[in-house]
């Protein structure tokens, strides 16, 4: 695609929408100046140039107009914060802003406005101040948990704002027909925006076919009787929320200053590099700490032996500070991921003919670059997932009482050494019925067991190869395609996949996977001759176990009973174990607790997991493998694949 | 298809060039043996040869990948090239050297043989790949031994690992 904007290449109908764009953003600024000039500005008007500058965005990354994307970008994160109240509008905002129209407009035509661009983008990009996300506080007022769900940061924003005014908020109950809806929503907006201002409409359940309820949030300065008395539509008031803890000033986070030119992009297989010498070293340390332990215990030698055990000690801290920076070295956010996704749901909402209301979440969360090229094609299979089958036609959503826009939402949040990303629709659900029918049908599970599965059971499901790939699949009103290479995906990368739905409320699917794959805490132990590696995250306890016990399907530790993985033979290695005491590893993968049955246990260790290479690929419950030190290796085991089948309970 | 008479400078350096436009140009390849079969594979593939070393065992892959060894710090399947070949393997306690190669792209691979003999100089043009598609072996005759050529990045290809 183009990199420089030279309008022949794009496409007819890019020009015609972005310049459609353009036009009504140069209305808007227009009557921000105005409005500015004249008082305050209004935050509807800001509300409406942010998403006219977003909107541009994702059609010119779409279309790979690189200096439009990156003109509308500059112009989106200044809006952003204006709207958000990050900034304010000034006079030298307004001046900034006039100017973009003009630019935008030459990037579209004939004329040569690169440099131009580049400017202005980086003066926009000066006036938004820091990037990142602001963490939006809870909103200031007690509000139906329904409705709180679909508030936007910008609705928390204006009831912030709402609240410092020491307005009242109002939820204004009412019902309008389909056919009039616009037309009696817009009346309504007129009738509350005279007394206050409405912040947001959300649909609530209907009661009569053929007519949509909504809850209306409108902050004013009337009491609910008055204004319940002006609108004809039964008004209830919202009391605020404890006022310390929704302070905005106080919940917005401290943004590090990031100054330009202090970043160097650095090849991950360099390193990959260091973490072997790092690896390397710690091998080296460990045969010292040997050396320190024999001279300990040589008469003579024991002071020795001790000063030297505490500078290998010095030296084992500094060399977990030194693996600790490398880590962070690979972390990177996951916002330039969310940004391309942001263009894929934009097209896949286009091919599917559905209007879909995307946004992000948590873009900031750092993860390993290799993992963020691993999470992209599972993400974009939920989206898709998410558009087409999740979300209904605009005319359902209607009839449903939803908005027509179905909103689709990616979430990211660090949990530690884990990030959990969510992809949320509120779309039709998946009907669960449906899909024990379809299941019963194919034949995946046996007669008679049907009726006895549970919500999870029957979501699981969803998750085996070809569920989804036969026609009968398009009858499941929920979720089709490939869910099982999405599971498969995520297993390679020791995460897991969970799923949560409501009949016509919609799905959240939830993805968790490490932080990195690169250094591990494994629990070394020995099966079947083999040694191997298992994460220490999931370990819960080992218990060591006699004889008579091996070969049990199920095994009592400590008055509790796990089904129990024998390693050695489920990976190949050997057929049946040995009957010798042996030691049980009890670990937690997801919501399955399983107990891993191995010969031994050979003690903990931070091992450098290695990816196994082209050469092999993918090979089923191996993650990678690890130098030990003294020329052994250990096969790290990835354990949500090793225990994907055994049963749950 | 190329089954033909070869006469090769044993060991020593390559021949001259100057010698003669007729002479063909030669290149080093690194001869070994499997059973009683010799073997040959270049040189400008190999990067070390390697005494035995234990392999980690993988679950549930092709008979002829034995595991994976990690030589300075970059992990490598080992391929039984018995096995990969179709011949008998051997005892697992056989003497045997292992010799890592390298594809095309970079990727490496620790190829088991039994006994490598050492370097003889062939013709260039038995380096370029005439087998059937997909052979990793062909068979051409040197000094009047029959000699089986290792097509190396043939042989890296397996597909998927899994049985």
């Amino acid at each position: 695609l183009a990199e420089r904007g030279t309008p022949e290449r794009f496409p007819e109908d890019f020009l015609v929408e972005a310049r459609e764009i353009v036009q009504g953003l140069s209305d808007d600024i227009l009557a921000l100046d105005a409005q500015a000039t004249s008082g305050a500005a209004d935050p509807a008007l800001l509300q409406r140039i942010f998403r006219a500058a977003h909107s541009l965005k994702g059609l010119a990354g779409m279309f790979g107009a690189g200096a439009v994307a990156t003109l509308a970008h500059a112009l989106e994160d200044l809006l952003d914060a204006l709207r958000l109240g990050r900034e304010r509008v000034t006079r030298e905002v307004l001046d900034l802003l006039f100017d973009v129209p003009g630019v935008l407009e030459s990037l579209l035509s004939d004329e040569p406005a690169e440099e131009a661009a580049a400017e202005i983008s980086s003066r926009l990009r000066a006036m938004a101040g820091p990037e990142g996300p602001v963490a939006m506080p809870p909103p200031p007022y007690e509000l139906p948990a329904d409705v709180l769900e679909v508030l936007t940061d910008y609705e928390v924003f204006r009831l912030h704002e709402a609240a410092r005014q020491n307005r009242h908020l109002l939820g204004v109950r009412c019902q309008f027909s389909i056919e009039r809806l616009e037309e009696e929503l817009g009346a309504l907006r007129t009738q509350i925006q005279a007394v206050g201002e409405m912040i947001t409409a959300a649909p609530t359940p209907g009661l009569t076919p053929g007519s949509i309820a909504f809850i209306v949030l409108a902050a004013s300065d009337l009491p609910a009787e008055e204004l319940m008395r002006t609108l004809g539509h039964p008004v209830e008031e919202y009391a605020r929320t404890a006022p310390a803890a929704t302070a905005l000033t106080e919940a917005r986070p401290a943004i590090p200053a990031r100054t330009g030119g202090g970043s160097v992009r650095v090849d991950i297989a360099r390193l990959d590099a260091l973490m072997n010498i790092v690896g390397d070293l710690g091998l080296t340390r460990a045969a010292i700490g040997r050396l320190a332990d024999r001279l300990q215990a040589e008469p003579g030698q024991t002071a020795f032996g001790l000063e030297l055990a505490r500078e290998v000690r010095t030296l084992e801290r500094r060399l977990r500070m030194l693996r600790q920076g490398l880590l962070e070295a690979r972390l990177v956010p996951l916002h330039p991921l969310f940004a391309r996704l942001t263009r894929v749901v934009r097209s896949l909402a286009r091919e599917a003919k559905k209007e879909v209301a995307f946004s992000t979440s948590g873009g900031e969360t750092e993860i390993d670059k290799l993992m963020v090229e691993q999470l992209s094609d599972p993400l974009v299979h939920l989206l898709r997932n998410a558009i087409d089958h999740g979300i209904e036609p605009t005319d359902e959503r209607v009839r449903r009482g939803k908005p027509p826009e179905g909103r689709v939402t990616l979430e990211a949040r660090s949990d530690g050494n884990r990030v959990t990303l969510s992809v949320r629709d509120d779309g039709a659900g998946v009907d669960l019925e449906q899909v024990r029918r379809v299941a019963k049908r194919r034949g995946l599970i046996p007669p008679g067991t049907v009726e006895s599965l549970g919500e999870r059971e029957t979501l699981a499901l969803l998750f085996l190869p070809g569920f989804s790939t036969r026609p009968e699949a398009t009858e499941i009103s929920g979720r089709g395609v490939g869910l099982d290479v999405v599971k498969t995906n995520l297993v390679r990368l020791s995460g897991v996949v969970e799923v949560q739905t409501r009949l016509g409320l919609g799905t959240v699917f939830t993805l968790t996977v490490p932080v990195t794959l690169a250094i591990l805490p494994a629990l070394v132990v020995r099966d079947g001759g083999e040694t191997l590696a298992l994460p220490v995250a999931a370990v819960v306890e080992t218990a060591a176990l006699e004889a008579r016990e091996r070969g049990n399907p199920w095994l009592q530790i400590r008055g509790a009973a796990f089904a129990c993985v024998e390693v050695a033979t489920r990976l190949g290695f050997r057929e049946h174990p040995p009957k010798t005491g042996f030691f049980a590893v009890v670990v937690v993968v997801g919501k399955r607790t399983v107990a891993l049955c191995v010969d031994e246990v050979v003690g903990q260790q931070e091992v450098v997991v290695k990816p196994l290479g082209r050469l092999l690929g993918r090979v089923g419950h191996v993650a990678g493998v690890a130098e030990l030190g003294g020329g052994e290796l250990g096969l790290v085991l990835d354990l949500a694949s090793l225990i994907a089948e055994v049963p749950l309970s | 298809v190329s089954e033909r008479e070869i006469s090769t400078a044993d060991p020593g350096p390559p021949p001259d060039p100057k010698a003669g436009e007729e002479a063909e140009t030669q290149i080093p390849f690194l001869v070994f043996t499997l059973g009683t079969g010799r073997h040959a594979l270049e040189l400008s593939r190999v990067r070390e040869v390697l005494r035995h070393r234990r392999p980690a065992r993988l679950p549930h892959v092709r008979p002829f990948l034995e595991g994976v060894i990690v030589v300075r710090g970059e992990v490598m399947p080992v391929v039984d090239l018995r096995q990969r070949l179709g011949i008998a393997p051997a005892e697992p306690e056989a003497p045997h050297r292992l010799v890592v190669v390298a594809a095309t792209d970079g990727a490496l691979a620790a190829l088991r043989v039994d006994e490598v003999i050492g370097v003889r100089h062939l013709p260039a043009k038995l380096a370029a790949h005439s087998g059937a598609p997909g052979a990793p072996a062909r068979v051409v005759t040197v000094d009047g031994v029959l000699t089986r050529l290792i097509e190396v990045d043939t042989l890296l290809e397996w597909g998927e690992s899994g049985d």
